[in-house]
């Protein structure tokens, strides 16, 4: 996996736990990672080096992911850098007007979309690969095939369900 | 002979009327009446005039004799008395000559005869010259005064001698046809200087030719006396009014060869008559005279302005354009009763706009006879009217806002008294109105602080939280403003608005529960948001130590660990605040001293404040009276306050980190407030602070529900929490409890339940 090792993700976050998780889940999607505390610093790693996506939190104390976001689009070299928002608040005070405002200003299309958290590593990763198009990997392992069913019930009907259960059952 | 060629030729004689009627044996009485007119002259008379007037004449010895004039036959003249007597020059002076052939023995039929004779004729000349002579000459004017005056007998002389023409007030100019001024007297003369020579236009009115419209003329050919006004002017130039009596003097002939012109001084009567004519038309009231038909005989400038120069003939048709008698005519009155009324009308001028006037109708007549004429004086009053209409909207207008208006409204007299007590008023307090208007004073009705707020300084107080008795003796919370009133610094009395607090009270601690329970709410929500976030951390822990694993990476594996374990207490210290936040359920309210909840927190920070390089600055007033309050509620509110102003002051650049720590009470308002001038807030953290579970702080050092306890604790003290934040510059924060809102200590809640 030649082509996958020369990407670089920058995963900025304000909590470290969260910040290790998501950098080791990318490491051993085979990523090279560089980590970011807040906007400000982020805006420092990418002047060190561009990255090929941004894994972001929105709400981080000095600069958040939205004005992070809004400085970006400033320039139009780190205006195409993908990005994927991480956040806790998606349905919440604290980030659905944020992501609301983002959707209606266009800026998060296309490549860029958000991840709610907890997150869960197979989906992360693949939104990853999407993002700078790559394949997604289908994860044949347990978590993989629970994510699929997570998946399936959210979107599942009470007939479905009760078919599946029907099917289970046997 | 007439009348006047009786007087000529009396003073042609120079005789006096006495000396007159002497010489002719007839009384003076007979005399005056034959010179006046009365009596007819008899024959007798005019033949003793004429013998006179012969006797008295030089050519007499010339006359020749009536037999020599008339041939007359000796045999005839024989048996003439005129022959007889030797008086050929006087027969027609001789009873019973037969000249023609026959005596007469009737005098009148003889002198019928006698004057167509030519002997007769220088007699008549004679005469003639008589009656001329008198007439010319200075001693006309005598005759035409004296002669013609009515003389008392005895007193003619002393009149003669005093000049009545030079003295009467009278300017007297006698002119003849060529209007030459023959004679004038010396009021005359002074008045309007020589007239010597001079014509009549030359001396009254300066001018070189005659005047178009020449009294002189007219009377010359009318022979009528007439009275006219005429203008002149004086020696200085100055115009004057004339009342000028203009008559004509005939001779014996009754041919007029003179007038006599008699010009009394006017002009001040005449000058009176224009002020007075300014007047009633300058007067600022209409004027007009109003006949027994009510049509408009007169009337002034100021009314044909307003209702123009010719509104009309009747007085109803000029005043108020009607085409028939007002019902209630003042005119019509004041001719009924013949006494002055006043009455308040209404009419349209010119344009047809609405004239309001006040008019004095007032009766005229000359000599105190029958009311002919009623003179109206109308006063305009429309601008008045008007205003007095504004006025009266004004007042009920201003009624129904009173009696209408939500606010309770309470207003006292100057005497105290109270004179206005809307509805509202009575809704909310209870006494029956006329209990109170006019009965009770505002000092009755009035909060204390109010009074004492108006009886101060302050002419306008707003009293938010204040208290009034009801009737009934309850205590009616209210918010209420009101000013004392005054005009020209005089006291006028006192008014006060005010609203009943009763609902909004109640409304408010409903708030104040709501508030409460979404509090609990939000918490309850962010809980599960918090707990998402724990296990998040422990998933990912547990992921990084299987990575680690995987890896042979030990280092990883301990990093993972420590996720785990930093988790893990997150867990127990969310159990912890969530307790305490849920705790705040029930306040344990008591009198506390707010200086010493404060006292107790600086005493408690100090140290740590002070040792992490901060400089601690308490300003805690004293002497604040003790308030209902969860004193250990407070304390935790302000030490997260300190504690968060440490992080702040920690995390920011500043060389002089400083907090400020104070307690004051201010408008009845306790306060807690903590400055400090760390790193401040953006909009972004401001926005999010009272959230739950929001934190800036790293992972392990806050929770991010400590602000959101503090502002359930405040509310829960029916208090506010107040803040400012500046990024860079620090952050201040404030806690206000209003003493009117506090909870109610649990001691009194017990006892009164």
């Amino acid at each position: 996996m030649d082509d996958v090792k020369k990407k670089t993700i920058l995963v900025v976050d304000d909590e470290p736990d969260i910040q290790l998780f998501l950098k080791t889940v990318l490491e051993d999607a085979e990523f090279d990672v560089m980590t970011a505390n807040n906007g400000k610093h982020a805006l420092e790693r990418i002047s060190e080096r561009k990255p090929d996506l941004i894994s972001l939190d929105l709400v981080m104390p000095k600069m958040g992911g939205v004005k992070l976001l809004a400085y970006l689009q400033k320039n139009p070299e780190l205006a195409k850098i993908p990005f994927i928002i991480v956040t806790a608040h998606a349905h919440d005070e604290l980030g659905r007007e944020d992501l609301m405002k983002l959707k209606a200003e266009k800026v998060l299309v296309g490549p860029h979309s958000y991840i709610e958290k907890p997150v869960i590593p197979s989906e992360y990763v693949n939104k990853v690969r999407e993002a700078i198009g790559l394949e997604r990997i289908e994860d044949t392992g347990t978590e993989g095939l629970k994510a699929k069913v997570r998946d399936k019930l959210k979107i599942a009907t009470k007939d479905k369900l009760q078919e599946a259960l029907k099917v289970l059952g046997e | 002979m007439n009348s006047k060629e009786f007087l000529s030729i009396r003073l042609n004689l120079k005789k006096t009327q006495k000396e007159m009627a002497e010489l002719l044996g007839t009384s003076l009485r007979s005399l005056q009446s034959f010179e006046q007119g009365w009596r007819k002259i008899p024959n007798e008379i005019e033949r003793q005039v004429l013998y006179v007037l012969v006797m008295r004449s030089t050519k007499e010895q010339s006359l020749k004799p009536c037999w020599e004039l008339e041939n007359c036959p000796l045999d005839k003249k024989e048996h003439c008395p005129a022959w007889e007597l030797n008086s050929g020059h006087l027969c027609w002076f001789i009873n019973g000559t037969i000249c023609k052939g026959r005596a007469y023995s009737d005098w009148n039929e003889k002198m019928e005869f006698c004057r167509e004779c030519q002997v007769f004729q220088p007699i008549k000349q004679l005469y003639d010259r008589a009656v001329r002579r008198g007439q010319d000459g200075p001693k006309e004017r005598q005759s035409l005064f004296y002669g013609g005056g009515e003389i008392r007998e005895g007193t003619s002389e002393k009149w003669r001698s005093f000049d009545l023409f030079d003295q009467v007030p009278t300017s007297i100019a006698i002119i003849d046809r060529k209007y030459r001024i023959v004679d004038a007297n010396k009021r005359f003369e002074d008045t309007f200087g020589p007239w010597n020579g001079k014509k009549c236009f030359e001396v009254y009115k300066n001018r070189k030719r005659r005047c178009r419209h020449c009294v002189a003329t007219i009377t010359f050919m009318d022979g009528q006396t007439r009275v006219s006004q005429e203008q002149g002017r004086d020696l200085r130039g100055n115009l004057h009014y004339y009342l000028v009596y203009t008559s004509p003097y005939r001779d014996s002939e009754g041919k007029i060869t003179h007038i006599i012109e008699m010009s009394t001084d006017i002009t001040e009567k005449v000058q009176i008559q224009n002020e007075y004519r300014t007047i009633f038309d300058n007067v600022p009231c209409y004027i007009t005279v109003i006949d027994r038909n009510f049509e408009v005989v007169k009337s002034n400038k100021h009314f044909q302005k307003t209702f123009g120069k010719d509104p009309g003939r009747y007085c109803f048709e000029s005043y108020k354009k009607r085409k028939d008698i007002c019902e209630k005519c003042p005119a019509k009155i004041v001719f009924e009763d013949g006494k002055t009324h006043h009455s308040l009308q209404e009419g349209y001028d010119k344009k047809g706009n609405k004239v309001v006037y006040m008019v004095t109708a007032a009766p005229y007549s000359k000599e105190d006879r029958e009311v002919n004429y009623v003179i109206e004086m109308a006063l305009d009053v429309t601008q008045t009217f008007v205003l007095e209409n504004r006025l009266r909207e004004t007042l009920e207008f201003r009624q129904t806002v009173i009696q209408n208006a939500i606010d309770g409204i309470i207003a006292s007299n100057k005497e105290g008294i109270i004179d206005i007590y809307n509805p509202s008023a009575k809704r909310m307090l209870k006494y029956p109105t006329n209990k109170v208007v006019g009965k009770m004073s505002g000092e009755q009705i009035y909060p204390g602080d109010f009074l004492r707020a108006i009886t101060g300084d302050d002419s306008a107080v707003v009293l938010k939280e204040s208290k009034i008795a009801d009737y009934k003796g309850n205590s009616v919370p209210v918010i209420l403003s009101g000013a004392k009133l005054t005009h020209d610094n005089q006291d006028i009395g006192s008014v006060m608005f005010f609203q009943d607090l009763s609902k909004i009270k109640q409304l408010e601690s409903e708030i104040l529960e709501a508030e409460r329970l979404a509090a609990v709410g939000q918490t309850v929500a962010g809980l599960a948001h918090g707990i998402k976030n724990v296990l998040m951390g422990l998933e990912g822990g547990m992921y990084v130590v299987n990575s680690g694993i995987k890896r042979s990476d030990n280092g990883l594996v301990e990093q993972g660990w420590n996720m785990l374990q930093n988790n893990i207490e997150k867990i127990s210290s969310f159990v912890k605040e969530f307790l305490s936040f849920a705790r705040g359920k029930t306040l344990k309210v008591e009198l506390a001293d707010p200086h010493a909840i404060a006292t107790d927190i600086a005493n408690l920070y100090r140290d740590a404040i002070e040792q992490s390089g901060i400089i601690f600055i308490p300003k805690l007033e004293e002497g604040i009276n003790k308030a209902p309050m969860d004193a250990q509620g407070i304390h935790t509110c302000i030490a997260n306050l300190i504690s968060n102003a440490i992080d702040a002051c920690l995390a920011s650049d500043n060389k002089k980190p400083a907090i400020r720590f104070s307690l004051f009470e201010k408008d009845n308002t306790i306060c807690y407030e903590v400055r400090d001038n760390g790193a401040g807030m953006d909009y972004e953290v401001k926005k999010k602070i009272f959230t739950s579970f929001f934190t800036t702080k790293r992972a392990g050092e806050g929770t991010g529900l400590g602000l959101l306890t503090t502002r359930k604790i405040v509310h829960e003290h029916g208090g506010k929490v107040f803040f400012e934040s500046t990024v860079g510059k620090g952050s201040v924060f404030r806690l206000e409890f209003h003493r009117n809102r506090l909870p109610i200590p649990d001691a009194e809640k017990n006892n009164s339940l």
